[in-house]
């Protein structure tokens, strides 16, 4: 059916006005990402003209032993830090819908290390980690137990980093109290009329409402650790031994350090079909477990 | 009624004059070309001296009018640089860690100064300090000017050695014999450590060179990391380790390593013995004027008679894409010149890295610092190659490897010339 003349200046008017998020759109992320896939078949320092090298950053990166490094602390990272975020956050998300007097003021207790600014935390994790002078170890060593050298130690660096980023899951947290309120009350009334006990509930209504949130979250969750960079990048620089190398920073490295950001577009594009292939087996699996309300 | 309106026109016609005057004017004059200068030094009191010396080179030479602006980066982290490049508004002249001049002069970021001053290449030999001059030459061509410099040695820390009655250091044996009397353990904790060999200044590099290494041959262009002598060095290290107990020097370093100010270890008196530089003498007299310590060059194994030492600093480059490399090329000849270098020796207390300045500095009287001047003849600069500052991550993270116990010092030190080899032979074969 041809369009009538309104039709058609309805359209105009209407790509007029989105056309700043467009122009911005293909200028500052399709431009920078097609330019990066031509960049990684290139030798280049990120100024002057690359120099076309085929698949030959890709083949060095196989045989270079900080990628592999770098990929496994990342994937360390991820396989603990996703999880136990999510559980954290729902965790967070039950304990604020709780209908007490003052939930109010839980909710802003919980929620406020997520508004704190990065740089300023870290400081302050940097000085509680300390193994002789911090006050998590002064705890432990209250009820006996010998604390480790946490980020100073090569074997407690990451899983102390996996425990740090709980504090900002204030965040998600929000997230889930919203799809918490928003299961409907009828459905909990019934099954209490059924005699349904609170972990049946929370099984059985809780969870499938609030499914789609679940996936949302998982999948930010996981690209963000693939992300995962400021808060190493002020506190270890990647040490001890490496073993905090997570792959945003060895990538930034070769980029900025080492003016290799041929190097660096690859491994950006590694990184890349390795979150994409993720989240699409998250996506296929979550269709035996998510739930849609109709309407 | 009209004369108002007439008034109200003539007021009109005032301001517009006026309003382009104010701006035509400064054009009329400005004859006089600016320069560009970055530099990512934002602490005091560099930031501050440094104001003062371009302030005095504007004076010097009124036709051309240098704009300092600080800018994010530090020594290998020159991200704001790169990209400001790749926009075409970078800057004409940039304050670059003088040891990767090479590194980015093979990337194609730096200009070499031939075509801006003429002889230069003789006029840095005969003005600066061997490793100083040494670091900015690649391929023939001078790609930057040396403009301060470091050198490093030994400070103990006096009272604590008193109490144990011993003198300092001058061999490995010795040095070990002193840590060893001097580390206090209480409770199972390690209160005080006599010597922590890798902390602050115990670089690879330092303890490779006092054991007798060398880290490079430029005939062949090999990366020698695995020198026997530099795994010895690594070995050594790891033997701190292995005495004191991995978990308690672990929690030791990470609990105390990178204290600053009046919290410094070698300040705040856990450790008795530090390698530092030359600057670490403002640090005791800002931080701990009451500290009773002193400083003798940095301990080698018994065969080895000369002192040994080594020195960085920072240089002057011009950027590619630099709109007034003119200019900014008279601008870095009296910046990183004598009289330049003694007012930010008078005014920071760096060392000068002209070879007038440093014979003829305040500082030899100052005390403290006869030890790093004595030193300074021996002192050498980092291998000068295109991969640098790759060359000194892989040896940090080759040193952490061997003291954390992931590898052997052979292996670890094996790995590093592979992969650095790697990444040279990449370079040079462009």
């Amino acid at each position: 059916m041809p369009l009538t003349s309104r039709q058609r200046k309805n359209i105009r008017t209407g790509l007029f006005f989105v056309s700043p998020w467009l122009i911005g759109f293909a200028l500052f992320l399709v431009y920078p990402i097609i330019a990066s896939l031509y960049y990684s078949m290139t030798r280049f320092v990120g100024i002057g003209s690359p120099k076309w090298i085929g698949f030959w950053n890709y083949s060095f990166l196989i045989k270079d032993e900080l990628f592999w490094t770098s990929l496994y602390n990342i994937m360390y990272y991820l396989v603990f830090a996703v999880p136990l975020g999510f559980a954290v956050g729902l965790g967070l998300a039950l304990i604020m819908n709780f209908k007490v007097k003052e939930k109010s003021i839980y909710r802003t207790i919980i929620y406020f290390p997520a508004i704190l600014p990065m740089f300023a935390s870290a400081f302050i994790w940097l000085w509680m980690f300390n193994p002789q002078l911090g006050i998590i170890n002064a705890l432990l060593g209250y009820v006996g137990i010998d604390g480790p050298g946490w980020i100073g130690s090569p074997t407690w660096s990451k899983p102390s980093f996996i425990l740090l980023v709980q504090w900002g899951a204030g965040g998600p947290a929000i997230i889930l109290l919203a799809a918490l309120q928003d299961v409907p009350r009828e459905l909990y009334e019934a099954a209490e009329l059924d005699g349904a006990g609170q972990w049946y509930k929370f099984r059985r209504i809780t969870l499938p409402s609030i499914s789609p949130v679940i996936l949302f979250h998982v999948i930010m969750a996981v690209s963000g650790a693939f992300q995962f960079f400021d808060l190493p990048y002020i506190m270890t620089e990647g040490g001890p031994a490496n073993s905090t190398l997570f792959y945003s920073l060895y990538l930034y490295r070769n980029a900025f350090q080492y003016s290799k950001m041929g190097y660096a577009s690859a491994m950006a594009w590694i990184l890349f079909m390795l979150n994409l292939g993720i989240a699409i087996i998250i996506f296929k699996t979550s269709l035996r477990w998510i739930y849609y309300r109709a309407g | 009624m009209r004369s108002k309106s007439r008034t109200k026109r003539i007021m009109l016609l005032m301001s517009i004059a006026v309003f382009l005057v104010s701006f035509s004017l400064p054009a009329a004059f400005a004859q006089k070309s600016e320069v560009l200068f970055w530099t990512g030094h934002s602490g005091q009191p560099e930031r501050g001296v440094m104001d003062q010396m371009v302030a005095r080179f504007n004076e010097l030479f009124p036709e051309i009018n240098v704009k300092k602006v600080v800018v994010p980066g530090a020594e290998t982290e020159i991200a704001k640089l790169l990209t400001s490049l790749a926009a075409g508004v970078g800057p004409d002249a940039y304050h670059l860690d003088r040891f990767t001049v090479s590194q980015r002069a093979s990337a194609g970021i730096l200009q070499s100064l031939e075509g801006y001053v003429p002889g230069i290449r003789e006029w840095v030999e005969e003005t600066y300090l061997d490793f100083g001059w040494k670091e900015v030459v690649y391929q023939d061509k001078v790609w930057g000017l040396p403009f301060d410099t470091d050198v490093r040695a030994l400070y103990y820390r006096k009272d604590f050695f008193d109490e144990a009655g011993l003198s300092p250091p001058t061999t490995i044996a010795e040095t070990d014999a002193a840590a060893e009397k001097l580390t206090l353990k209480e409770a199972g904790k390690l209160q005080r450590m006599g010597f922590v060999p890798w902390w602050n200044q115990g670089w690879h590099y330092t303890w490779g060179w006092a054991f007798g290494g060398e880290f490079y041959n430029a005939d062949t262009q090999k990366i020698t990391a695995n020198d026997p002598r530099i795994v010895e060095s690594f070995a050594w290290q790891k033997s701190y380790l292995d005495k004191y107990g991995m978990k308690d020097v672990q929690a030791f370093s990470s609990s105390y390593e990178t204290q600053m100010e009046v919290l410094d270890p070698f300040v705040s008196g856990k450790v008795a013995m530090v390698i530092t530089g030359d600057w670490f003498i403002g640090n005791m007299r800002r931080f701990g004027p009451d500290v009773d310590y002193g400083i003798v060059p940095i301990p080698r194994p018994a065969e080895f008679k000369e002192p040994t030492s080594w020195s960085g600093g920072w240089s002057i480059v011009i950027p590619v894409g630099a709109k007034n490399a003119e200019a900014a090329a008279t601008f870095m000849k009296w910046y990183c010149g004598l009289e330049a270098n003694q007012m930010f020796a008078e005014g920071t207390f760096h060392l000068p890295v002209t070879r007038v300045g440093a014979a003829t500095t305040f500082l030899r009287e100052e005390p403290g610092y006869k030890v790093f001047i004595d030193v300074l003849p021996y002192s050498q600069c980092r291998p000068v190659i295109p991969v640098g500052g790759v060359y000194w991550d892989e040896l940090t993270a080759a040193r952490d490897y061997v003291i954390y116990g992931k590898k052997t010092a052979q292996k670890a030190l094996d790995d590093a010339t592979a992969k650095v080899q790697a990444e040279l032979d990449r370079v040079l074969s462009q």
